[in-house]
């Protein structure tokens, strides 16, 4: 209700929230100045003509009555807005310290202030000791976390050097003895010197990769960019391949269409990513064709490189074909079984195409053949080096 | 005949319709120590039995984490069935809100308005428990 300046009866003169602001001193001392006069004009000619002095002295009474709740009213009231003023700036500073994921601020709830305020004063810190307790539980989480993932990262590194030292010796000392044997001993003896060796080596791949990936997931790789010659690496690699792609009686096919032939690059993790490529192919193709295509992409302002590895091997269901990419995933359960590995090959290489700036995607049809193109932009070698 | 016990912040009563009736004194917000006190208070009233229970919070002030962390903890679950708490502002909105959103009770626990409501929900559950108890025999 709005109030009249100069409604002087106090029980109809609450007023409401709505006119809060037009109750300040200045305007109280103009309510009050007024109600002076209203005095003075009654007492000058009063209402009711007072008969006697007695009859006076009750009219003003009366009237000084009347003007001492009305002035009552009015100050509580200031004071109440006063307070109503006070507790939202309040109110402004928690939400404005919330939003800036400081918790330690409280809002004041005051004792017969208005109970929405109150509610939000209530409800505000209620929410910012939650928050606070949430926050905390999720640091302390995060640190337990990391934490953890260390002590992963430093189990799998020494185990990791545990493990390939006696295989290191397993390896040389497997070969070793096939080459003293290699002219007399029972063929018999021979083949299961090689099933040592190859054993020894799958074990050893096998902790390489769970390795690889442990220093992926802590970003502790870092690229080791030289300059190299493309072309070399590819054969290299293709070469290291072959025996592997022709034991699953499939034809290795490569072409190589590059006008960059050096580049800047890190050696090692791209003939690791061709290898993975390339001996997943083989391994999911029998009696069929493992190619791999080099291709520069024409015309670009950023030079890329595609690497395609194409097979005519069992396929991939549309389904799996992103979760292959997933650490310690393969297409179902089954294929480890049946392939071996341990799904990391796919994840790590992935990885590595991202950290070069690349990408490694994958395109194929289920019982027709898998391609998968590493596509990563490269930085061609000056002429000062080359020379 | 009905017994009761006045804490810091309420007044507890254990009636012959085996209810017991929390009624909040409009003190300052309920702490930890509070809360322990009246949980305390009311299984020495129900002598350890698990039964429901009438929170009138309409004068409710507040409640402080650790309390509201301990009302809807274990030790209260031991000795309550469960809770109708009645509310009449927006304090006591937001106080009921956050206890059954955030602090999330382990045993049934509603907001009212007013008693009878309360209280007819709570014979619902008690009758419940008794069927289900019933059932396990």
């Amino acid at each position: 209700m709005q109030r009249e300046p100069d409604d002087v009866d106090g029980r109809s003169g609450r007023s409401d929230a709505s006119d809060a602001h037009e109750v300040s001193d200045t305007h109280l001392v103009a309510r009050l100045e007024r109600l002076r006069a209203r005095v003075a004009a009654a007492l000058e000619r009063p209402t009711v003509e007072p008969r006697s002095p007695t009859d006076l002295a009750s009219l003003v009474e009366r009237l000084e009555r009347d003007v001492d709740a009305s002035l009552a009213a009015l100050i509580s009231e200031r004071d109440r807005n006063r307070r109503m003023d006070h507790q939202f700036g309040e109110l402004v500073e928690v939400v404005t310290a919330l939003a800036g994921l400081d918790y330690s601020q409280q809002a004041t709830v005051y004792e017969g202030q208005d109970d929405a305020i109150n509610a939000l004063a209530i409800g505000l810190n209620m929410m910012g000791e939650e928050l606070a307790n949430s926050t905390a539980a999720l640091i302390r989480a995060r640190d337990e976390a990391l934490a953890a993932n260390r002590a992963k990262s430093t189990f799998l590194a020494n185990m990791s050097h545990e493990f390939r030292t006696p295989l290191n010796a397993i390896i040389g000392y497997s070969e070793l003895l096939y080459d003293e044997q290699a002219g007399s001993a029972d063929p018999l003896v021979l083949r299961d010197l090689g099933r040592i060796n190859s054993a020894a080596r799958h074990v050893l791949n096998l902790i390489q990769d769970t390795l690889d990936i442990s220093k992926i997931e802590a970003d502790k790789i870092e690229l080791d960019v030289r300059p190299i010659e493309l072309r070399r690496i590819v054969e290299d690699t293709t070469a290291t391949i072959l025996p592997t792609a022709e034991q699953r009686g499939n034809r290795l096919d490569c072409t190589v269409e590059i006008v960059t032939e050096h580049i800047l690059g890190d050696a090692t993790r791209l003939r690791q990513i061709l290898l993975n490529l390339l001996s997943n192919a083989c391994k999911f193709t029998e009696n069929g064709v493992v190619a791999l295509a080099v291709t520069e992409r024409p015309g670009a302002a950023e030079r890329w490189i595609d690497f395609a590895v194409r097979d005519t091997g069992i396929g991939i269901p549309k389904d799996k074909q992103q979760r292959i990419f997933e650490a310690f995933t393969q297409a179902d359960g089954s294929t480890t079984r049946i392939y071996g590995g341990t799904g990391l090959g796919l994840t790590i290489s992935r990885r590595l195409c991202e950290m070069m700036g690349g990408t490694l995607t994958v395109s194929s049809v289920v019982g027709v053949g898998s391609t998968f193109t590493a596509a990563i932009p490269v930085l061609p070698v000056p002429e000062s080096v080359i020379l | 005949m009905a017994k009761s016990i006045e804490t810091r912040t309420e007044v507890i009563t254990f009636g012959n319709d085996g209810i017991v009736r929390c009624k909040v004194k409009p003190t300052e917000a309920h702490t930890l120590a509070d809360a322990e006190e009246n949980v305390r208070a009311t299984a020495e009233l129900t002598e350890g039995r698990r039964l429901p229970l009438i929170l009138d919070a309409r004068k409710a002030k507040g409640i402080t984490r650790e309390a509201r962390e301990y009302y809807t903890g274990p030790a209260n679950a031991a000795v309550v069935m469960a809770t109708a708490m009645i509310i009449d502002s927006s304090v006591g909105k937001i106080i009921g809100n956050f206890l059954i959103r955030v602090n999330r009770p382990p045993f049934p626990f509603r907001l009212f308005s007013d008693e009878d409501s309360a209280y007819a929900w709570l014979v619902e559950i008690r009758a419940a428990h008794a069927d289900d108890a019933a059932g396990a025999r």
